[in-house]
């Protein structure tokens, strides 16, 4: 047997030795050098925790690590944050209000704002004095009686801005109707000095045709109106048309025109000196709005209305009604032009409609047939068509109904009385209404169970498609102020 | 080669102690930092959930008529129970909600009359005619062959329409009481009044017509006259065909019948399918005194009068029945309508309900001072005061209205 052999002096342990250590480790004869047997068995030792802890290291970091991430569920994706300005302000599920549109209001200040619905991109748009003006001005004034026998506004806005936010039409301080621009504060009159209006011009959506109505009183306070016109005209100012009576409406698209049958009022004969809810005596007129007409930017009228069917209408809520103080003041266009709802009103109420009887009724009229189909409610207020064919009206009760063709009505609000709803206006897409007082409720129409409500930031102003109210610099409407003296009937157009 | 320095048997060649500890924990640290780093990369993550929107809880219904509490109070104050059929019970309910009683139970009643000073209460249940007792239990009035379509009575006297079919006439009426005893024929057929503080009643009369549109795959038969008299004395025509005709159109016939509760005004609702519907007022002498046009397509569903304080007032419960709602029950009904309030001393009208709160309506009342008018429809009870101003409120009250008496059921 070979002697096992010691490092040479001077030449240190080097790996050659250790692996002759373990060799020697093995189980072998027993000739070993006991100073290499030495230690021995803590080198063996050396080498093997280290390969048994790093396998128990491998062992255990793995299944502790493999249970911590399988046992893991990954945070959930969050939805939309509804945040912004109306963040703790609004009530209900204010995100759905997205992309729905943008609101026009204006404020004390005269100033004219631009918002979307869901309450962001909060914009200045300019300021009008008469704006302001308008905040100053009752909303119907002592002289406004006996025009409120002429037409009355659909709602209580006191100005509309067209969709570009420039154009806003309104009523000056003197009661004339206007259009003004905000980018450069100007403001023309639509009607001739010395007219009033009784409503908000009216215009078509791109706001190429826009017409007025305009009245003169027979002399002071409560006299009645001596005469009535209505002027038509295009984006340059050109008159498209001048009609006998008042304008209602105009079609979206500028090619029609709900105005006063002339004839219908032949037919009817003059409206008799009345007090009128409450009223002192306002002087009659033979100007007042017995029937309806469709004017055609094309050409030509076309009865849609008569006096006979406003009668009838309106037995439906007063079966002894006076037919002598029957006058239509509020008309408005379906969107598909062959409807119509028409407000009438009895003039020889002398009594409050509040605590008396019944002095209006809304009535769908169908403009081919000219049938009225009266819709009963305890004093009518508001009425607005939907852009998909359906109309919301209000009523005494405080409640906000919807009708759409083939469907039940439906209860969309019960709290226009708490609220001072003054105006509903649809969106765009008709999708919601807004009923605006001093709250802004909007209500989803083909689910009403959803709804949400904040605070009026202003007066309602319109309502315009997404990406609306960028100045685009349209010119307004110019009617050369004082332009001749009112016509007479028929004076232009067929 | 050079020699190193010193003696080298105290030079020490002996290798390293190795560190054991130290290996092992070593070891054992980078096994672990090892085995998570494989486990990491190797184990497979669970799905993720889907994600979470904040969407605020949706509401549990749409909009409801609001309950006015003042107005719920007043009306509460002044009227007696309302008389509800619910779940196949008679009840009788306050106003507000409270003190609701079931007054019989397995009673679909359609009608009732009284409960009078004894407490006797009489209904019309599936055309059957029954005194309901003080303990619930029923007890079948008139003959029982008689099928009933319309009831009338004041106190304990009773007048029923039939129901025609087979050999029984149109106009075979009974007058009963609802003590019990024998029936009297009388000629009148439905539908039939009684005026609520005089001795006259009303009903149709003939000539009888089949008319189609009124209720589903089957003709009704429908009288063309209205005749009045004495409860047991000679009937007398109050409007013949022919000026019903005139008023009302060349295929009228009669629908509902209402007396005044001094029985000097009847209002008759006449009228046919597809064309207008009208309320015509006459004075007991046949004069008229009215014409109450409905609006265009709607149908009367009730007509009756309330006495306030000597003001007579006429209300007109009328319902959209264009196309499919035609035949429609009326509890079933998907249209709108409204109940017009017509003022007998002033001749003025107006609107006391219309709109959502009429879809599907099925009971109408007065209340017994004359003051409001109780709507019952699936969505719940309507209660409409009128004194000088309209006020409207929903009740807390479910089921179908039936009779809105002065008196609770003792």
């Amino acid at each position: 047997m070979k002697a096992r052999r010691r490092p040479r002096p001077g030449r240190s342990a080097g790996p050659g030795d250790r692996l002759l250590a373990w060799r020697s480790a093995r189980p072998g004869p027993s000739a070993v050098d006991p100073l290499a047997e030495r230690g021995r068995g803590r080198r063996r030792l050396a080498l093997l925790v280290p390969v048994v802890t790093v396998t128990c290291g491998l062992v255990a970091g793995g299944v502790a690590v493999g249970r911590t991430v399988a046992g893991s569920r990954p945070a959930p994706e969050r939805g939309p944050v509804v945040d912004g300005p109306l963040a703790g302000r609004a009530n209900g599920p204010v995100e759905q209000l997205r992309d729905t549109g943008v609101l026009f209001f204006t404020d004390q200040q005269g100033r004219a704002f631009r918002q979307t619905a869901d309450g962001r991109d909060h914009r200045l748009l300019g300021q009008l004095k008469e704006l302001r003006a308008l905040t100053e001005r009752p909303f119907l004034d002592q002289v406004d009686v006996a025009a409120s026998l002429l037409a009355v506004p659909t709602d209580r806005r006191r100005a509309e801005l067209a969709p570009d936010g420039n154009l806003v039409y309104l009523l000056q301080p003197d009661g004339a109707a206007a259009v003004g621009r905000l980018q450069d504060g100007s403001v023309r009159r639509l009607v001739p000095a010395g007219w009033r209006s009784p409503t908000l011009p009216r215009h078509s959506s791109d706001g190429a045709v826009v017409g007025a109505c305009g009245y003169r009183l027979a002399g002071q306070g409560f006299a009645g109106v001596k005469v009535a016109r209505s002027w038509i005209l295009d984006r340059s100012g050109g008159e498209l048309a001048t009609l006998p009576g008042c304008l209602y409406d105009l079609a979206d698209d500028g090619s029609s025109a709900l105005v006063t049958d002339p004839a219908q009022g032949r037919l009817a004969g003059p409206v008799p000196d009345a007090e009128y809810q409450g009223s002192p005596l306002v002087g009659g007129s033979d100007q007042l709005t017995r029937g309806l007409r469709l004017w055609r930017r094309g050409g030509g009228f076309r009865p849609v209305l008569s006096f006979a069917e406003v009668t009838r209408a309106f037995r439906a809520v007063q079966p002894e009604v006076d037919p002598r103080g029957l006058v239509v003041v509020t008309a408005s266009l379906g969107p598909d032009r062959r409807r119509a709802l028409v407000r009438i009103v009895d003039a020889l109420t002398g009594e409050r409609p509040r605590t008396g009887k019944e002095a209006g009724v809304l009535a769908l009229v169908d403009l081919a047939s000219g049938r009225a189909e009266p819709i009963p409610q305890h004093l009518p207020g508001l009425a607005a068509w939907l852009p998909t064919g359906g109309y919301v009206h209000t009523g005494g009760a405080g409640l906000a109904t919807y009708v759409a063709r083939e469907r039940p009505p439906a209860l969309l609000a019960a709290t226009l009385a708490q609220e001072g709803t003054a105006v509903m206006a649809a969106s765009p897409d008709g999708g919601w209404l807004l009923l605006a007082g001093s709250v802004w409720r909007f209500v989803r129409v083909d689910d009403p169970a959803v709804q949400v409500t904040y605070p009026a930031p202003g007066r309602f102003a319109g309502w315009a498609a997404e990406g609306s109210g960028e100045p685009q610099g349209g010119a307004p409407v110019d009617r050369p102020e004082g332009s001749g003296e009112p016509q007479g009937p028929g004076a232009s157009g067929p | 080669m050079g020699r190193l320095l010193g003696d080298p048997e105290v030079w020490d060649d002996s290798p390293s102690r190795p560190r054991v500890l130290v290996r092992g924990l070593v070891g054992l640290a980078a096994g672990l930092a090892a085995g998570g780093l494989v486990a990491f990369a190797v184990v497979p993550r669970p799905p993720a959930p889907p994600p979470e929107v904040a969407v605020p809880p949706p509401p549990a219904e749409g909009p409801r008529v609001r309950v006015e509490q003042q107005t719920l109070y007043n009306v509460s104050l002044s009227a007696g129970p309302l008389l509800v059929t619910r779940s196949g019970r008679l009840e009788q309910v306050k106003p507000d909600g409270t003190d609701r009683r079931v007054v019989a139970q397995n009673v679909r009643a359609s009608a009732a009359v009284g409960p009078g000073r004894d407490g006797t209460l009489v209904v019309l249940d599936s055309g059957v005619i029954a005194r309901v007792g003080r303990d619930g239990a029923t007890t079948r009035l008139g003959p029982a062959d008689f099928l009933a379509d319309g009831l009338a009575g004041r106190d304990e006297r009773l007048l029923a329409c039939a129901e025609p079919g087979g050999s029984r006439r149109p106009d075979s009426g009974l007058l009963l009481s609802a003590a019990g005893g024998r029936s009297r024929p009388v000629k009148l057929g439905c539908p039939v009044a009684w005026a609520s503080g005089a001795e006259v009643i009303a009903g149709a009369g003939g000539p009888w017509t089949a008319v189609k549109g009124i209720e589903r795959d089957r003709a009704v038969q429908r009288g063309t006259s209205v005749l009045v008299g004495r409860p047991g004395g000679r009937l007398r025509v109050l409007l013949g065909a022919r000026e019903l005709r005139a008023a009302a159109g060349r295929r009228a016939t009669v629908e509902a019948v209402a007396l005044t509760p001094d029985g000097k005004l009847a209002a008759v609702a006449a009228g046919s399918p597809g064309r207008p519907w009208v309320v015509l007022v006459l004075r007991a002498d046949g004069g008229r005194v009215a014409r109450i046009p409905l609006a265009t397509g709607h149908r009367p569903a009730w007509v009756g009068w309330s006495d306030r304080q000597g003001t007579v007032t006429l209300a007109v419960a009328a319902v959209d029945r264009r196309g499919d709602l035609a035949t429609a029950p009326l509890a079933s009904r998907q249209g709108g309508g409204y109940v017009l309030a017509w003022d007998a001393g002033t001749r003025t009208a107006r609107v006391l309900a219309a709109g959502a709160p009429m879809v599907a309506a099925d009971g109408f009342a007065w209340s017994s001072d004359g003051e409001s008018v109780g709507i019952s429809s699936p969505g719940g009870v309507l209660l409409v005061l009128q004194i000088d101003v309209v006020y409207t409120t929903a009740a807390p009250v479910t089921g179908t209205l039936v009779a809105w008496p002065r008196e609770a059921v003792p």
